[in-house]
C-alpha cells in the first residue's frame, strides 16, 4: 500500500516536476511570472496527438510534436508578453499571458473540441509486479523520461556556456548584459526549453490518464506553481525537489485521509511556504533593499 | 455637492442610466447590464488593492464567493430578509479580508499574487467539499428574490435599477475615501513603501484597511449576484473569474476608479456583441486582453489623460529606466 502510493507519487511528481521546471526558470530570470504555461502544456499535449496524424502509432513522433509545438508556443509567449515589458511594470506580462491563457483554450475548442479524447492506441510497454506493487512500462517510462531530461537540463545549467549565461542573467540581468551576454537570446532559450519540458509533461500526462481535453492544464498548472514556490521559486534543483515532494505528500494524504482534500494540501502548503519561508526549500532570501 | 459632482463626472452618469427603460425593453439588455454592474463594484474594489496599494491579489473571486455563499446562507439557513443578509456577508467578508491581510502583509509582487491565487483554489475547494454546508459542486439553489419592505425586485429591469443604485453608491464611498488624505498614502505605499513610512504613513494600518474595505464590496457584489441569479455553485468562483476582474482592472486603468467602470462594463458588452460569432467569442476576449495590456499599458484611464501618448512612449519609454543602451542613448 505505501509502496503504491510512494510510486504514484513519483508518477505525479514526474509530472509536475516537467511543468515546475519552467516556472522557474522564468521566475528566476524574469522575476515575473506566466499564467499560459499550463495552457502551452495543454497544447503541446494536443500537437503531439496532431504529429500522430502524420506519423500514426508512432509514440516517439507524438513525444516530439508535443515537445516542439509547446517550445513554439513558448517563444511566442515571450515574443508577445515579455519581450515588450522587459524590466518594466512587474504585472503586465502576467496579463497578457492570462490573455494568452484564454486565446490557447479557445483555439483547442474551436479545433478539437470540448470532450475528453484518449490517446489513440493503446500503449503496453509491459507490466511487472515487484513484491505487491504492480508497474507498468509506461509508468516506467514517464517517471525515467522526467528524470533524465531533467537531469539532463541540470548538467546543462551547471556544466556548459549556455548554463552559465543563464546563471549570470538570472543573478543580475543587467550586469550580464553589460559583460556582454545577450540576454534577450537567454530568455528567449529559457522558454522554448521550459515550454518544451511542460509539452513533453503535457503529452505524458494525456497517455497515462487517457485523457486530453481544453482544461487539462488549468488544476495541474497551479500545482506545479505550488511545487516550485515549495522548492524555491527561481531554482531549478528546488522545483524538482518540491514536484517530487509535492506528488508524494498528495498521495500520501489520498490514500491515507481523505480523497477529497488532496488539492487542499497542495495549496495549504504553497500558502505555508509563502508565510514561513517566502524562498522554498533551496532558494534563498533576498533582502530588501532601499 | 456641485464641487463634488465637477470632480466626479460618474456621479452624474450613473444615475442618468436609469431613464434607459423609458427607451428599452428587452430583459436580455438589462441582465447584461446587471451583470456589468456588479463586475463594476467588483473591478473598483480590487483596484483599490492592485491599483490604489500595489498589492497583486490574484484571488479577488475569493471574496466575491464567500459574499454569495454568506449571504445565500444567511437567507436560506437563518431566514434573514435581504437587506440584513447583504449588510451581514459584507462584514463577514470584510473580516474574512483583514484575516486575510495580516499574512498578506508579509508577501509581495509575485508572491503575493501566487499566494492569493492559492487562497483562492483553497476557497473554492472548501465550498466544492463541504457538501453539508454549501451542497458541493451542485451548489445552492432557490436563493430568495430581494424583499425590499417595500418593493420586491423580480424583473432583470428591477435588478437594473437597483444595481444603479449599488454602483453609485460603491462608487461614491470608495471616491470620497480615495479623495484626499488616504487616496496619496495608498498612492505612496505602491510607489516606494519605504518612503512612504519614512513620511508616517502607517504601512500596516492602510494595508489591513485597505483589504477590508476590498473585500466587504466584494462580498456585497457577491450577495446581489446570489440574489440576482438565485442559484450559486464552486464555479462562479474560480480562478477564471479573478482573472477576469483583474483584465476589467487592467482595461479601466490601474489606480482609477472611473476606469474600472469602463473596464467591467466593455468586458462584459464586447463578447455579446460577438455573440452571433458564439464559438470565438472567447478566443475575441483573450485577444482583446493581450491586444489592451500591450498597447495602453495605462488602461483606458491612462490613455484619456494622454491620448496618442502611448505612440510616444513604446520609443521612449519612461518605465524602463534600467535599460543601459536606452541611457546611452539619452
Amino acid at each position: 500500500m505505501l509502496e503504491q502510493q510512494l510510486l504514484n507519487g513519483m508518477i505525479l511528481g514526474s509530472l509536475y516536476a516537467l511543468l515546475s521546471v519552467g516556472f522557474s526558470l522564468i521566475v528566476g530570470i524574469l522575476k515575473m511570472i506566466t499564467f499560459a504555461h499550463g495552457d502551452v502544456f495543454m497544447a503541446g499535449a494536443f500537437s503531439g496527438l496532431v504529429a500522430l496524424l502524420v506519423f500514426p502509432h508512432s509514440f516517439l513522433a507524438a513525444l516530439a510534436g508535443a515537445v516542439a509545438g509547446a517550445a513554439i508556443l513558448g517563444a511566442i509567449t515571450e515574443w508577445a508578453a515579455f519581450r515588450p515589458f522587459r524590466s518594466g511594470p512587474e504585472m503586465a506580462p502576467a496579463l497578457v499571458t492570462i490573455g494568452f491563457s484564454i486565446v490557447l483554450q479557445a483555439l483547442v475548442l474551436l479545433v478539437a473540441g470540448a470532450d475528453t479524447k484518449p490517446f489513440p492506441f493503446e500503449l503496453d510497454f509491459g507490466r511487472w509486479t515487484v513484491s505487491g506493487i504492480t508497474v507498468s512500462g509506461l509508468e516506467l517510462a514517464t517517471i525515467g523520461t522526467a528524470l533524465a531530461v531533467l537531469a539532463g537540463l541540470g548538467l546543462a545549467i551547471a556544466g556548459t556556456r549556455w548554463g552559465l549565461a543563464l546563471r549570470a542573467t538570472a543573478a543580475h540581468y543587467q550586469a550580464a548584459q553589460i559583460m556582454g551576454i545577450n540576454t534577450d537570446r537567454v530568455v528567449l532559450a529559457a522558454f522554448v526549453l521550459g515550454s518544451g519540458l511542460a509539452g513533453l509533461g503535457g503529452l505524458l500526462f494525456g497517455a497515462y490518464y487517457g485523457a486530453f481535453y481544453p482544461l487539462m492544464g488549468v488544476v495541474i498548472s497551479m500545482k506545479a506553481l505550488a511545487a516550485a514556490t515549495l522548492g524555491g521559486i527561481g531554482n531549478v534543483g528546488g522545483a524538482i525537489i518540491g514536484a517530487y515532494l509535492l506528488g508524494i505528500i498528495e498521495n500520501l494524504v489520498a490514500g491515507y485521509l481523505s480523497a477529497n482534500y488532496r488539492d487542499v494540501i497542495a495549496f495549504a502548503i504553497l500558502i505555508l511556504v509563502l508565510l514561513i519561508r517566502p524562498a522554498g526549500i533551496l532558494g534563498r532570501g533576498e533582502e530588501e533593499k532601499v | 455637492m456641485p464641487g463634488a459632482v465637477r470632480r466626479n463626472p460618474a456621479l452624474v452618469a450613473l444615475p442618468l442610466a436609469a431613464i434607459l427603460p423609458f427607451f428599452v425593453d428587452n430583459n436580455y439588455v438589462f441582465h447584461i447590464l446587471v451583470v456589468a454592474g456588479i463586475y463594476m463594484v467588483l473591478s473598483m474594489s480590487l483596484n483599490l488593492l492592485i491599483g490604489y496599494t500595489g498589492l497583486f491579489s490574484f484571488g479577488h473571486a475569493a471574496f466575491y464567493g464567500t459574499g454569495a455563499y454568506a449571504s445565500a446562507l444567511l437567507s436560506l439557513g437563518c431566514g434573514l430578509p435581504f437587506p440584513a443578509a447583504f449588510l451581514a456577508s459584507g462584514l463577514l467578508t470584510a473580516v474574512f479580508g483583514v484575516t486575510v491581510a495580516f499574512p498578506a502583509l508579509r508577501l509581495k509582487t509575485i508572491f503575493l499574487a501566487i499566494a492569493t491565487l492559492g487562497l483562492n483554489e483553497i476557497v473554492r475547494l472548501f465550498l466544492t467539499n463541504l457538501d453539508d454546508v454549501t451542497g458541493g459542486p451542485a451548489g445552492l439553489p432557490g436563493i430568495p428574490l430581494p424583499d425590499l419592505w417595500l418593493v420586491r425586485l423580480e424583473q432583470p429591469q428591477d435588478f437594473y435599477l437597483a444595481a444603479i443604485v449599488f454602483v453609485t453608491a460603491a462608487y461614491w464611498a470608495l471616491s470620497n475615501l480615495l479623495l484626499k488624505r488616504h487616496g496619496r498614502a495608498l498612492k505612496a505605499i505602491r510607489d516606494d513603501e519605504i518612503a512612504a513610512k519614512a513620511v508616517g504613513v502607517n504601512i500596516t494600518s492602510y494595508k489591513v484597511a485597505v483589504f477590508g474595505i476590498s473585500a466587504f464590496f466584494a462580498g456585497l457584489a457577491g450577495s446581489f449576484f446570489a440574489h440576482y441569479i438565485t442559484y450559486i455553485s464552486p464555479d462562479s468562483f474560480g480562478l477564471s473569474e479573478s482573472f477576469a476582474i483583474i483584465a476589467m482592472v487592467a482595461l479601466g486603468g490601474m489606480g482609477d476608479l472611473r476606469g474600472s467602470l469602463i473596464g467591467a462594463f466593455l468586458l462584459c458588452v464586447i463578447p455579446e456583441v460577438f455573440r452571433s460569432l458564439h464559438d470565438f467569442r472567447e478566443l475575441i476576449y483573450g485577444f482583446t486582453i493581450m491586444l489592451i495590456v500591450r498597447m495602453l499599458p495605462g488602461g483606458i484611464a491612462g490613455w484619456t489623460r494622454n491620448p496618442g501618448g502611448w505612440l510616444r512612449r513604446r520609443r521612449n519609454d519612461d518605465s524602463r529606466p534600467a535599460d543601459p543602451r536606452r541611457e546611452a542613448e539619452s
